[in-house]
């Protein structure tokens, strides 16, 4: 997977443009979703906890104020009216009209030290009876008793401040408190008394456990927020809450606002990043195509053309001024190169001019002329030194040709005259080695068939001597078998010289061979049949097998192949005690086998290699029984070789008989 | 508002007569002479009979204050607001004043070593005479 | 530590009241505290020099508790003067907050009553109401300020009987030095005086004597002794005031006589007319000179003041033209 990447440069800028261009946005999507309803949430708690510190101040704010009023009421030169009983009705007047100015729900009394209620706010209240005690009961000056907010003040004479004339008691129904808190749709506060289930405001229907001095609470709909209140209020909550919707409005709208632009924000980075991605690494793929087809077509000479101006440009020009430079550089090296192709060339018909050479002479000027063409240099120097191999006296002497210049360019130059000079001399001795071959060939055709005249007359006269000695009748049965003997062995003699002779002339290769169409089978059983009479001898069963010979004329030349036929049989017989002698004769494919098996003495692994050497008879209990020249086989093998064929040997080992195969190729 | 023109005109024409008047106290205070009842008024004199003295006028638009005020005082009310600014740089305060003679009574019968002025005719039982005058 | 109390006092102040007139003060609920206050600003010409001036700042209270009562009165005293003359003008302004008074009364019967603290020496007419909004001119007497010590701190005794007409004596004794004495005339360390005052109907007459020294110097002349004389004759809408003072030291007169003879008349409600003649020898420092002022004053209610005054001198640099307002709280 990651080679998708690293493979490709626009891959890599595209992820990154795209990543970069995601991050902030998925980020903040992420944020928005998961964590800000939570953190907003939060800060609406917070919020609210202060709008009810708020509430809270206010309040507490207002009955502080509505003490001083109290305290103000109580301090004033009028209250010395009680001492009237108020008949002027000063006070009363004072307290209706204090009472109307504040609010609602509110009420005033002055008791004087009698228990009368000689003032108040309100008509009812006047001339009741209340006794001071029960005003002053409760130790604080202010405190709360159900719903009502109760403040007393002691009032002194003005003009005896250490006298106490009577109480004011001011009533104040928690009620008014409604400005403070708030009843909208969305939001809602109102204060709450677990201790006797009394609210002020309106409550909500939720239902809350104060378990805290303050906590909030996350509801389905709502977020709520409740808070102990302070001073007198303390066993008061204010409760504050908030639509949730309502107050994560701008949270739910964002998120929405976010998920519908998400789209096309999306499809516009993917956009730009492609654009850019691919803007970016054309220049490079238009480099790596160019250059491309500069390998391909080994045109060096072709130019990369860049539009832009950024780093890839300067690799495009950097790339075009290598490209120059290797194409002039290439050009030369083709140029040199051409020119020493040339010049290799010119060596080398220098070298088969030198080498066709026949003689010394010719060599040496003809490979002046072709040197001096070939180098140009007129000024060559030639030395012939002659060496002498004092290790082989006999060997002939060759001479070393040096060339050489007056002077050398360099140490190269003086190689290569060197080298000429050394293949010059190897000419030279190839020449003299041939001449001296081709003589000593001469000498030896001239030979064999000298001796072959020589040797062969004598030899003929002794046979027909002795033949005609042998149908003398007045021989002797002794004399008769000195004869025979006389005229085997000078057969015998003239069959080793032909057959020395045949090998030498096979050797000089002066034998020839005449390939004319030959009935094979013919042949082949004409042998079986002259050689039968040996077998019958011997009383070995003699076959002959050609059943899966195909009967046809055949290309070769029929004198030597039965010459090689008679060789194996004879062969075979000769080496046969006892048993059998068995001939086949077939053809394989283009090859023709003459198979012959013999169940004779048999011939070791070892004897094998050495049997086709030339005078080697295998030393054996035979050996004195036999008589043979041992060129036999050598011989039928380099017959079998000029036929185009080869002669093997088979043996499973001694005393187990031996097998010899004659194939030749059509 | 008409009914208190209407009072107000009945009573002063009631006190329009000849009329008996009193100072007055809750038997708490012996007699005084005018002079002291003058520098009582004026919290010139704060202690009488070892007691702090507390003088009550009517309003000053009471008629019968004006009497006290001739019979007493010899201040105009203009002189005497001034002399009151001039007390106030001294430290003493003006004495009380109360709206009705009722309120009057109401207050002396409760405060010792009060005194104030009504009419002999609205005296009580409860209250003393600490000095009388008519014109 | 004026200023704090001051602020408080301020506070209190302005925690606002019921049918407020002004002059009358304010009263601080509960406690045994009455406030009042007063200022006054003023111009003079004198030589061709100008010069303004915001002189008094005070916050005073006091208050009764029982047979006993009080008195505090703290000021700025020129809070700024700016004077133009010919060429040049200077300002000068004093931040400091100046004790003016501090004392405590008791009243231990009907005539008998007794003081402790620093108080206005009850010592003729004009310095029991040494202040511009309660006073009939804008300038003072010469005879105040030059022949005895305008501020005592020390005790007061005083027997005042009413049986027909009203006779005070009052004694003052001060073994001390001043309590704050930078606006007292003269700063003492000693001051043993008595006055004798007789009121009947209109009329009132005084007597004072006292000696007293200054702690300011030590020169042969700071024992000074003196004696006063006033007289009062006052109606509905006229009024007549006489000093007469002398003043010596060690057997050597310092001021021979200083006298002042004053009437006013109240043609209107508002409106008070005033013709003061003075006329004083000063021999120590050889000054003469008598001296008309005419003054008039317009009250559109009695805290409220402004006075007009034009000075005659025999000394004719001390020609002087004054106008203030001034208003007590």
């Amino acid at each position: 997977m990651f080679d998708f990447f690293q493979k490709s440069l626009r891959n890599k800028l595209l992820l990154t443009f795209i990543f970069i261009g995601f991050l902030p946005f998925v980020t903040l999507l992420v944020y928005t979703i998961f964590l800000s309803e939570t953190k907003i949430a939060n800060k609406i708690i917070n919020e609210q906890f202060l709008k009810t510190d708020t509430i809270n101040r206010r309040i507490i704010n207002k009955v502080k104020a509505l003490k001083k009023e109290v305290d103000f009421l109580a301090s004033l030169d009028v209250m010395d009216e009680i001492l009237a009983d108020d008949i002027d009705k000063k006070i009363s007047r004072l307290l209706i009209q204090k009472s109307k100015d504040l609010s609602l729900n509110n009420s005033f009394i002055i008791v004087n030290k009698q228990d009368i209620v000689i003032a108040a706010s309100k008509k009812k209240d006047l001339l009741k009876k209340i006794k001071i005690k029960d005003i002053t009961q409760n130790k604080h000056e202010i405190y709360i008793k159900g719903k009502t907010l109760f403040i007393r003040n002691k009032i002194n004479a003005t003009f005896a401040k250490q006298q106490n004339i009577g109480y004011i008691m001011f009533k104040y129904s928690l009620n008014n408190f409604n400005i403070y808190l708030t009843n909208e749709l969305n939001k809602n506060s109102y204060i709450f008394n677990p201790k006797n289930k009394l609210f002020i405001g309106k409550e909500k229907d939720f239902i809350l456990k104060f378990n805290k001095d303050h906590d909030s609470i996350i509801s389905d709909k709502h977020l709520i927020v409740y808070k102990k209140m302070e001073k007198i209020f303390k066993n008061w909550y204010i409760v504050y809450s908030v639509k949730k919707d309502v107050a994560l409005e701008f949270l739910y709208d964002f998120i929405r606002f976010m998920l519908y632009i998400s789209i096309p924000i999306i499809l516009l980075i993917i956009y730009v990043s492609i654009k850019y991605a691919k803007g970016i690494v054309r220049p490079i793929e238009e480099l790596t195509y160019i250059t491309d087809s500069i390998t391909n077509t080994q045109n060096y000479s072709a130019k990369l053309s860049i539009n832009s101006k950024d780093e890839i440009a300067t690799l495009s020009n950097s790339f075009n001024d290598m490209l120059k430079t290797t194409s002039s550089a290439l050009a030369k090296l083709e140029e040199e190169n051409e020119l020493r192709l040339k010049r290799f060339i010119q060596l080398t018909e220098v070298f088969n001019t030198i080498i066709q050479t026949k003689s010394e002479e010719e060599c040496i000027n003809t490979s002046m002329q072709q040197i001096k063409l070939l180098t140009g240099e007129s000024e060559l120097s030639f030395v012939q030194k002659k060496l002498t191999d004092t290790t082989k006296p006999n060997l002939p002497l060759y001479t070393t040709v040096i060339l050489g210049l007056e002077k050398y360019d360099d140490e190269n130059e003086q190689k290569f005259y060197n080298s000429i000079g050394a293949m010059i001399t190897l000419q030279l001795d190839k020449i003299r080695l041939m001449d001296k071959t081709i003589s000593a060939s001469h000498a030896k055709s001239a030979f064999i068939s000298n001796m072959s005249h020589e040797l062969r007359t004598p030899l003929n006269a002794i046979i027909g001597s002795s033949q005609y000695m042998i149908t003398y009748e007045e021989l002797s049965d002794e004399q008769q078998d000195t004869m025979s003997n006389i005229e085997s062995s000078a057969h015998y003699l003239l069959k080793m010289i032909n057959e020395i002779l045949d090998i030498a002339k096979i050797e000089a290769g002066k034998m020839e061979t005449h390939f004319e169409k030959t009935d094979i089978l013919k042949l082949i059983t004409s042998t079986y049949n002259m050689l039968q009479p040996l077998a019958n001898d011997k009383s070995l069963i003699f076959e002959i097998e050609t059943n899966d010979f195909e009967n046809k004329l055949y290309d070769t030349d029929p004198k030597m192949f039965q010459q090689v036929v008679i060789n194996l049989v004879s062969n075979a017989i000769k080496f046969t005690e006892a048993g059998n002698v068995h001939i086949k004769l077939f053809n394989e494919k283009n090859t023709i086998f003459v198979k012959v098996q013999d169940s004779g003495i048999g011939i070791s692994q070892d004897d094998i290699k050495q049997l086709f050497n030339d005078f080697t008879q295998v030393e054996n209990i035979m050996q004195k029984k036999h008589k043979g020249t041992g060129l036999g086989l050598s011989l039928s093998k380099k017959i079998a070789h000029l036929l185009n064929g080869d002669v093997n040997i088979e043996s499973k080992g001694l005393n187990k008989g031996t097998t010899t195969i004659f194939t030749i190729k059509v | 508002m008409y009914p208190k023109i209407l009072f107000s005109i009945l009573l002063s024409m009631q006190l329009l007569q000849a009329g008996e008047y009193a100072i007055i106290s809750n038997k708490s205070i012996r007699t005084l002479s005018k002079s002291q009842i003058k520098a009582i008024y004026l919290k010139k004199l704060t202690i009488i009979d070892d007691k702090k003295i507390i003088p009550i006028n009517l309003d000053s638009r009471n008629i019968l204050r004006e009497k006290f005020n001739k019979e007493f005082l010899h201040i105009s009310l203009t002189k005497l607001k001034t002399y009151w600014i001039k007390q106030h740089y001294l430290g003493h305060r003006p004495p009380l004043s109360f709206k009705s003679q009722k309120s009057v009574k109401k207050f002396i019968e409760q405060v010792d070593a009060s005194i104030g002025y009504i009419e002999l005719k609205n005296i009580n039982k409860n209250l003393s005479i600490v000095y009388k005058w008519s014109d | 530590m004026y200023k704090i109390l001051i602020i408080l006092l301020l506070g209190f102040y302005l925690h606002a009241q019921d049918k407020y007139e002004l002059g009358n003060g304010v009263q601080i609920s509960s406690y045994p505290i009455y406030l009042g206050g007063y200022f006054s600003v003023d111009y003079r010409n004198m030589n061709n020099e100008n010069r303004y001036r915001l002189d008094d700042v005070a916050l005073l209270s006091y208050g009764n508790y029982d047979k006993f009562s009080y008195m505090a009165e703290v000021e700025y005293k020129q809070l700024y003067i700016k004077t133009y003359t010919q060429d040049t003008s200077f300002s000068s302004s004093d931040t400091n907050l100046y004790l003016e008074r501090l004392y405590a009364d008791y009243n231990y019967n009907e005539n008998y009553m007794f003081r402790v603290g620093k108080y206005n020496s009850p010592i003729g007419f004009w310095n029991l109401l040494p202040i511009n909004v309660l006073r009939d001119t804008t300038s003072f007497p010469y005879i105040i300020k030059n022949i005895f010590p305008d501020f005592t701190t020390g005790l007061n005794l005083s027997y005042t009987s009413f049986e027909n007409d009203e006779i005070k004596i009052n004694v003052m004794l001060q073994h001390n030095e001043d309590l704050d004495d930078n606006y007292n005339n003269y700063k003492i360390d000693a001051h043993y005086g008595f006055g004798i005052l007789y009121e009947k109907e209109q009329y009132s007459l005084k007597l004072n004597a006292g000696y007293f020294n200054r702690a300011d110097t030590q020169d042969i002349l700071k024992n000074r002794n003196y004696i006063l004389l006033s007289g009062k004759y006052e109606t509905e809408k006229f009024q007549l005031m006489s000093e007469l003072g002398y003043q010596s030291s060690k057997n050597k007169t310092t001021t021979p006589y200083s006298s002042y003879i004053q009437g006013s008349y109240r043609f209107r409600p508002k409106h008070l007319g005033v013709l003061r003649v003075e006329s004083y020898k000063n021999r120590l420092t050889n000054i003469k000179d008598s001296l008309a002022i005419f003054g008039y004053t317009y009250r559109p209610i009695y805290p409220i003041s402004f006075k007009s005054e034009y000075q005659f001198h025999s000394i004719k640099r001390e020609n002087k033209a004054l106008i203030s307002l001034s208003v007590m709280f």
